[in-house]
């Protein structure tokens, strides 16, 4: 019998259910009239970040830049920030909650770690209507339970599973519209990310995935769920457009050994950004496979890069490569957020990404052509700088050892200290862009690792070849570091510190703060222009999420979801010492003005 | 509440009591008491366990019958899918359980039987060794000359499974020579069918794969060579297999143990791999 075909029940159905009755037309809070005429447009979506009264996409609009032009919140009255509500998630799945919630028309969707998503009132904090996930038996999620937010496009809001599905629900009543496999569970798939609403496609990538995977971006149609491309990323495989084979992506054994790029990694699995003017999509992709570099001699295409793809065929229209030859884990997953950089005069329609492997990576956005890379960690050894043409200059004796040499009785081969750690300057957790102040604001990480071959490793009872690592904190009292950097300079504004690794995304706001959460359990605003810490609030537990702001009834309210979890608790050595005694949470808080301070 | 839900909040309740209670975690007498020995084996593991039919079959499904047979116990079995590493499958078997909430097993088999990882696996407990495994080539006489070395191989082209052993194996091999040479699947049996269709001269595994699956296909041995690897490489190219319990639970494994040490003194475990068409080799020092 097989046993993973038993499902967990839904607990979510009498929610649901009951949730439904309670939105019939006759429930009192009165919808405003945009609500009816078939929710969420294309319009909706490009124009998010210019419209605060919602919040319809991951990131604050499609260019991800999280800033919102509200400003009643201000470096003043942001002292008086009081909670309004707080929703629990429930149960006993606490851990790991990395949603960067939505808002529209009175409800507030927020997506919850174990694959859930809720409806909640967004002006009082009262569930309308909740969605479980039947997660199936033996399902094996590498890297943790989270979920990092939804999408909202015409009647549906969209979000994937750990068990690799895609789900569409109406928004209005939780029921699910469709549900498609986006890879199969069971040779380690998952997803995590938010889906992007691009011209009426769903776009989503792919997470985890043990040998085999090569990561693919993929889009389909929104409203029916079928696919209309698929881009691998890794250079000799096919991409396909309306069930037909389309181009290659690259050129078969350009940058790849053998018949290694068949299953060459590249996992794309943190989602993307869109530049609605240019019509390009920026997507990341994953460390490339084997772990160990020298069994892949090349620049192994495009793993640890970004790709700008036409959505409308799914074309690379061009592509820029961070690590070539990755030897460290440096996944180049981390978000391409398009912006306007003023140098010498001249607008220059510029991107930019805090890659994992420690620099600050400005591009021309519209063909990928690379302007400057500056560190935005200290302290990093792995390559002594970009050079004139984006492509780093590696430190040689700084590359994990080859196994092939490897000596001794463990055969452990060359411990290396590389900085930064796997885990990278900055992981998924979302940078923000000010046009205001002009800064990028970078939630880092300061930290290297020791890294060497662990010829003790076994995979389904064989002797392989495996990786072991240490994470160390480069500096003796803090890890996390918060930089505002001028992308035209490369220098840092300001920074700051935080005992433990930083793991929340950012919000700016036209009131001249920077919000982002710690470890340590608080939402903290800052000065953007400062750095100056003007107020924080402990909600209980770790903050790993992207804060929100909305306006709603003429009031600035700013939301965050709580609850410790995610890749940092999973390891242990010195960082462990720095989250030690956080408790698990799982909740969303809902912040504003006490009503007299904010008609002063 | 469903019945997955009460069975999940059971576990957690076990768990919970774990520390203050042992014997919820299902020592021999427990294990006894309820007659049932839950034992845990991978999916997609040929010969050792696979599915034909929807039915689990292989030398340790016959095993692990003939272990509850000998403990007067009924076999509850379940094949599980390998994730990253074998550390993290006998946490998801035996020790911490999944996502979903799946039962846990009471015995896990084809676990590496190695000193080093069964320190960093404080939470189970190894059995006695039952099996030496190793890695080897076959070849097609005719289609490549006879070989005795890697160094042999030269320019032959290689069907690999990716990812295993025998791929870690050969693409550190020799400085890296051979990794030209390698085609690669995502599974054993791919890259074996694949090499019986006449694809590469040469296919890797381990001894106990290639000879099952060269039997499962009917193929004459006359016409395969079968070559173990020696190597000096970071890759072991042998090693034994041992079963597992959780590290409070070493009176069961002592007994699964003992089973086994009659098994192959009697001659059964030889004749469980028999008939699969697998040579048995005991572990070393046996």
């Amino acid at each position: 019998m097989r046993m993973r075909t038993q499902f967990l029940a839904a607990v979510g159905l009498a929610a649901l259910a009951a949730g439904a009755a309670s939105l019939s037309p006759s429930a009192k809070e009165p919808e405003p009239a945009a609500a009816l005429g078939g929710g969420v447009t294309e319009q909706d979506i490009i124009n998010d970040a210019k419209t605060p009264g919602d919040v319809v996409t991951y990131g604050l609009g499609p260019k991800g830049q999280r800033y919102s032009p509200l400003k009643a919140i201000d470096k003043e009255t942001v002292k008086t920030l009081v909670p309004a509500w707080s929703f629990s998630f429930g149960g006993e799945k606490q851990r790991g909650q990395e949603s960067q919630a939505l808002v529209k028309d009175g409800t507030l969707y927020v997506t919850g770690s174990y694959s859930r998503l809720y409806a909640v009132d967004s002006r009082t904090g009262e569930k309308k209507w909740e969605y479980n996930a039947r997660l199936p038996e033996g399902i094996l999620p590498c890297c943790d339970v989270v979920n990092r937010g939804a999408a909202l496009y015409k009647d549906n809001i969209y979000f994937g599973t750990l068990d690799a599905k895609l789900v569409a629900l109406n928004a209005k009543t939780g029921k699910v519209a469709w549900r498609k496999d986006i890879d199969d569970f069971k040779s380690g798939y998952s997803y995590t990310a938010a889906p992007m609403i691009v011209k009426g496609k769903i776009i989503t990538g792919v997470s985890g995935g043990e040998f085999g995977v090569v990561g693919r971006i993929e889009a389909r149609d929104a409203e029916t769920g079928e696919i209309v491309w698929k881009r691998p990323v890794i250079e000799g495989h096919m991409g396909e457009l309306n069930g037909k084979p389309s181009t290659m992506t690259g050129k078969t054994n350009e940058t790849w050994p053998g018949d290694m790029w068949k299953f060459g990694g590249g996992a794309t699995w943190l989602g993307g950004t869109y530049d609605p003017d240019l019509n390009m999509i920026y997507v990341g992709t994953g460390n490339p496979g084997p772990w160990n570099s020298w069994l892949r001699p090349g620049d192994n295409k495009w793993s640890a890069s970004r790709l700008a793809i036409n959505p409308d065929n799914g074309e690379i229209v061009w592509g820029f490569q961070t690590t070539p030859h990755d030897g460290w884990d440096f996944d180049g997953v981390n978000e391409f957020v398009p912006f306007d950089m003023q140098k010498d005069g001249k607008t220059i329609k510029a991107g930019a990404t805090a890659d994992r492997n420690g620099f600050f990576y400005v591009l021309d956005r519209t063909n990928g052509k690379f302007i400057s890379a500056t560190p935005f960690v200290n302290k990093i050894n792995w390559a002594s700088g970009i050079d004139k043409d984006g492509r780093p200059i590696y430190n040689p004796e700084n590359r994990p050892g080859d196994p092939s040499q490897a000596t001794g009785d463990e055969k452990k081969g060359k411990s290396v200290f590389a900085v930064p750690g796997f885990l990278g300057g900055k992981n998924w957790n979302p940078i923000g862009y000010s046009p205001d102040t002009k800064l990028f604001y970078i939630p880092s990480n300061e930290w290297g690792m020791d890294i060497w071959n662990e010829p003790v490793n076994y995979k389904k009872g064989a002797a392989y070849l495996g990786a072991g690592f240490t994470i160390k904190p480069t500096f003796e009292d803090h890890i996390g570091s918060l930089k505002a950097i001028d992308p035209a300079t490369g220098k840092v504004a300001w920074e700051y510190k935080n005992k433990a690794p930083l793991w929340a995304g950012i919000l700016t706001t036209g009131g001249g703060l920077v919000f982002t959460g710690t470890p340590e359990g608080f939402l903290k605003a800052f000065d953007a222009k400062t750095g100056e810490e003007l107020w924080k609030f402990q909600v209980g537990t770790g903050v790993v999420s992207s804060p929100i702001t909305w306006e709603q009834d003429g009031e600035q309210w700013v939301g965050v979801t709580a609850g410790w979890g995610g890749a940092v608790p999973l390891w242990g050595g010195e960082v462990a010492k720095t989250t030690a005694g956080i408790n698990q949470g799982g909740s969303f808080w809902a912040f504003k003005l006490p009503k007299k301070v904010a008609s002063r | 509440m469903t019945r997955s839900l009460r069975r999940r909040s059971l576990l957690l309740a076990a768990s919970w009591l774990l520390s203050a209670a042992p014997a919820l975690s299902r020592p021999l007498d427990e294990v006894r008491a309820d007659g049932t020995l839950r034992v845990a084996l991978y999916d997609d593991n040929a010969p050792f366990s696979a599915r034909k039919d929807g039915k689990p079959t292989g030398i340790e499904v016959d095993l692990a019958q003939a272990l509850a047979d000998a403990l007067k116990l009924k076999l509850d079995l379940r094949l599980v899918d390998a994730g990253e590493n074998s550390d993290g499958d006998l946490r998801l078997a035996l020790w911490r359980g999944d996502l979903a909430g799946s039962a846990l097993s009471d015995v896990m088999l084809h676990v590496p039987a190695d000193r080093i990882f069964a320190q960093r696996n404080e939470q189970i407990f190894t059995t006695r060794p039952y099996l030496q495994q190793r890695l080897a080539l076959a070849w097609r006489k005719g289609a490549t000359e006879d070989f005795e070395t890697l160094g042999d191989v030269g320019k032959t082209p290689i069907d690999v499974e990716g990812n295993s052993a025998s791929d870690a194996m050969l693409l550190t091999a020799n400085g890296g020579q051979l990794r030209k040479n390698l085609k690669h699947f995502k599974t054993f049996d791919e890259a074996a069918k694949a090499f019986l269709a006449g694809d590469a001269p040469i296919l890797a595994g381990t001894r106990s794969e290639i000879e099952g699956a060269l039997s499962a296909a009917g193929t004459a041995k006359e016409g395969i060579g079968l070559t173990q690897v020696k190597l000096a490489g970071p890759i072991k190219t042998s090693w034994e297999l041992c079963g597992a319990v959780k590290s409070d639970s070493r009176d069961l494994g002592y007994a699964i143990g003992d089973a086994m040490t009659a098994m192959i003194d009697n001659g059964t475990m030889k004749g469980l791999f028999a008939k699969y068409g697998v040579s048995y080799e005991p572990p070393a020092g046996y």
